[in-house]
């Protein structure tokens, strides 16, 4: 054999040996869990449950479980402080708490099979429920805590497929719920819009009961002023008050209903008076180019907070939180809130499901405590922990039924030492309305107003697309569309040139496939709907 | 004549000023967010909102450095950082160095061969999580090791570190031989030596890239013991990231949102070190950059 030949022979085989080599790994892996602090005994959990669905726990045997929390903005990334030590003491679970760096983290834990015992996530609530990467609940009550009572709404909003619910959200309540308690508010996920109080008393307190009013306000403030910005807005609060009183029952990207049929958004009959509303108030000067380029949500509070906006659009604590940073400040002027409903066609409707759900992972070494550990955040004891605090030393409750707190739930660095709030893993939304009410605030105002014309259809809420479906992709395109196209319209310099860029976006989105969006979402919406009947 | 000599030099006064001024206008324009980060982070929280920070903070305050620096876990992540950015350097140093030498040699038995390995591996990746398997088949996940083991071999630092060998005389080496040298005598007496600037910039990019590094702290890594200043950093910033969808439906106006001088604060606390050691690796900077060139 030449020494050329025999070259390449070597070659080849070193190849071949190099590739056996990189397939073979460990097989199976290390199974180690990916929080190194889970422990997870196996068996019993040592406790016994009370009536309450709370547990004493045997402090001999105390469960550690991992929990990922996949928001990287988590203000708490320990379990430690008065609220959690209670929860420990009554269900004997304590967690190791890891939290999100970042969006991506989540879905390198799935791929990678290394999921800790419990996962609390919005994003990925519906790549979650799949019987591979979960635990049903339904299976593990029925196994481990068939006393732990769930309303059959959340199960069927929850329900999959596959028959399976493998979460509940927190933060969602039926329209009955809210209804039975007055003093159960909506979030802060609400918009609103404050203006100067001292601006509008040196005008002669013109009333703003109307949005024509608004706008002639927002004129007297731009003649006599003509260095302050007349309304500066929040990147991510730019449309929604303003499609709330104009009447269209849909924020960008999500869903409305009428008479049983769904359409997207953007199909509304009222968007177009939406557009040239916006478009109006840029052709006056009423709101600047750039604040459609903002790129955080800080520059319009620097804007407010220093004097120069009259108008600031956020949610319903924005009056409340710029003044608190005016006083700080040293300055002496001060934001009132506008009333929630200023026109006669406002509507609001909340079709929302609740926020963020926990899953019991199939990697969860204890599924029974940790069922166990959910069922006792469900109950009432539970609820009234995590979302106010240890009873007694922290709140009462009064008697109107609302709870007396002993902090200002504003406070956020008390807030956070006690962990009130943050460890609801599960809670409803009437407990965690009852913290937004704040009698004397403006934002208990406002909300008390909202929930007033608030209208529930948690129906829509359901159509929801499934994680790389097609469905998904014609979503995430026309609403990427949408968003850019949207700013070429509120930029327009005329109205002719708005109604143009309009239907030049409708045709678009209907050549990205909105009618087979549109198609689909009925097709889930007359399926799911029937639950809520 | 000399009537001549004299607008000939003003002419070059005038083009020396224009250049001066520009370059310094430039550099003014360049440097001036960096001072802005600074003077923020002495500043209040409120202040940063409120207008009126350019040169000087309003309120002078230490109370941001105070705020994060009193927490343990910037010390323990500073320790680590620093323990990190020595020994992934001198590690990346000497095992990039041992690895090219070898390679520089021309008569390498299997030589095309490991070249055409080590750029395969430069320019493909099988992405995060075959590498995050990888890491875990070999048991390196959530310990100081993952810090440096994979990044020991820079790929693009071994072929600058191979023309770099390359160019040193062979007579040196011959010499070195017939004295009786054996090769790792050769590389540590007289190669190494000689290699000054080499080692210098693989140092200083090794260094700095440990440095910021915080994917590897918050992917590999789940102990709190082990996380980085940069890791830390990522944190202070997420917290004010938080969708505003999200608070609201979070029911909450504020997660603890990070004031802005805060978040530049922790900012300069993660730069500042590797800004105070660069002045004296600089000289060595420039000559690196002109490493591997082709030379005449």
């Amino acid at each position: 054999m030449s020494k050329n030949r025999l070259r390449q022979v070597l070659v080849v085989l070193l190849s071949v040996m190099l590739l056996i080599l990189a397939a073979c790994g460990k097989s199976g892996g290390n199974n180690a869990p990916a929080n190194q602090g889970s422990s997870g005994s196996s068996g019993s959990s040592g406790s016994s449950a009370n009536a309450d669905g709370g547990q004493k726990a045997n402090t001999d045997e105390i469960v550690e479980l991992s929990l990922f929390i996949d928001m990287p903005w988590y203000p708490l990334k320990e379990w430690k402080g008065p609220v959690a030590e209670k929860i420990t003491e009554k269900t004997g679970v304590k967690l190791n708490v890891t939290v999100a760096t970042d969006d991506n983290q989540l879905p390198l834990m799935i791929a990678s099979g290394e999921l800790p015992d419990l996962v609390f996530t919005y994003f990925g609530i519906n790549r979650l429920s799949d019987s591979k990467l979960s635990y049903p609940w339904n299976e593990l009550i029925e196994q481990y805590a068939p006393d732990f009572e769930i309303d059959k709404t959340r199960i069927a909003i929850h329900t999959m497929d596959d028959g399976n619910f493998y979460t509940l959200r927190n933060a969602f309540a039926t329209k009955e719920e809210m209804d039975s308690n007055p003093y159960a508010l909506g979030n802060d996920g609400n918009p609103a819009i404050a203006v100067r109080e001292d601006i509008l008393q040196e005008l002669g307190n013109p009333p703003i009961n109307s949005l024509d009013n608004f706008v002639n306000v927002l004129g007297l403030v731009k003649e006599k002023y003509p260095d302050m910005i007349p309304l500066t807005m929040d990147i991510n609060w730019i449309e929604e008050y303003f499609q709330q009183q104009l009447g269209v029952e849909a924020a960008f990207e999500q869903w409305y209903e009428n008479d049983g049929v769904v359409d997207y958004a953007i199909s509304h009959p009222k968007m177009l008076d939406f557009y040239k509303f916006m478009n109006n108030l840029y052709r006056k000067g009423y709101i600047l180019a750039e604040n459609f380029a903002y790129a955080n949500d800080q520059i319009d509070d620097q804007y407010a907070v220093s004097g120069k906006a009259f108008a600031h659009a956020h949610t319903v604590s924005v009056a409340d939180s710029d003044n608190i940073k005016i006083k700080d400040a040293g300055e002496n002027f001060s934001f009132k809130l506008l009333p929630s409903v200023i026109s006669d066609e406002a509507v609001m409707v909340n079709s929302g499901l609740g926020f963020a759900g926990t899953f019991i992972t199939r990697s969860n070494k204890n599924p029974e405590a940790s069922i166990k550990f959910m069922q006792f955040l469900a109950s009432q004891e539970g609820k009234e922990l995590v979302m106010f605090g240890i009873e007694g030393e922290h709140w009462t409750w009064n008697e109107k039924g609302y709870p007396d707190l002993k902090y200002d739930p504003s406070d956020t660095e008390f807030v956070n030492s006690v962990g009130v709030k943050w460890w609801y893993l599960y809670n409803d939304g009437v407990m965690e309305g009852l913290l937004s009410y704040v009698p004397g605030t403006q934002k208990t105002q406002a909300l008390l107003e909202r929930k007033e014309h608030t209208i529930y259809k948690p129906e829509l809420g359901l159509i929801q697309t499934q994680p790389d479906s097609e469905e998904a992709t014609i979503k995430s395109k026309i609403d990427e569309m949408v968003k850019n196209e949207s700013v070429k319209i509120y930029l327009a310099q005329s109205e002719d040139e708005v109604v143009k860029n309009y239907n030049a976006m409708m045709d678009n989105a209907r050549k990205q496939g909105l009618d087979k969006l549109v198609a689909w979402a009925n097709e889930i919406y007359q399926k799911k709907a029937p639950l809520f009947k | 004549m000399a009537g001549t000599v004299w607008s000939q030099v003003q002419k070059d006064r005038v083009m020396d000023i224009s250049v001066t001024v520009i370059l310094t206008l430039m550099m003014l324009t360049m440097l001036y967010p960096f001072y802005y980060v600074l003077i923020l982070s002495f500043s209040k929280g409120t202040d940063a909102l409120v207008s009126g920070v350019y040169l000087w903070p309003k309120n002078f305050t230490w109370e941001n450095y105070y705020h994060l620096l009193r927490d343990p876990k910037w010390y323990q992540a500073f320790l680590v950082t620093v323990a990190r950015t020595v020994s992934g350097a001198f590690l990346g140093v000497t095992f990039t160095c041992l690895v090219a030498y070898g390679l520089s040699h021309r008569d390498l038995l299997f030589g095309k061969v490991y070249f055409i390995i080590v750029i395969f591996a430069m320019y493909f990746t099988g992405g995060l999580i075959p590498y995050y398997v990888v890491l875990r088949a070999v048991g390196l996940l959530n310990s100081f090791a993952v810090y440096i083991v994979p990044t020991m071999l820079s790929t693009f630092f071994l072929l600058v570190a191979i023309s770099f060998f390359r160019e040193i005389p062979n007579e040196l080496k011959e010499a070195a031989h017939i004295d009786g040298a054996n090769e790792w005598t050769i590389f540590y007496r007289v190669v190494l030596p000689v290699s000054t600037p080499l080692i210098a910039t693989i140092s200083l990019f090794t260094g700095v890239g440990q440095w910021n590094a915080w994917l590897d702290s918050a992917y590999f890594v789940q102990s709190e013991q082990l996380r980085t200043l940069a890791f830390r950093m990522i944190e202070v910033i997420n917290k004010s990231n938080a969708p505003s969808d999200a608070i609201g439906a979070a029911n909450s106006v504020s997660t603890g949102v990070t004031s802005y001088s805060l978040q530049v604060t922790a900012m300069v606390i993660s730069i500042a070190p590797i800004l105070c050691v660069y002045p004296f690796l600089q000289k060595y900077f420039i000559q690196g950059i002109m490493l591997g060139s082709v030379k005449g």
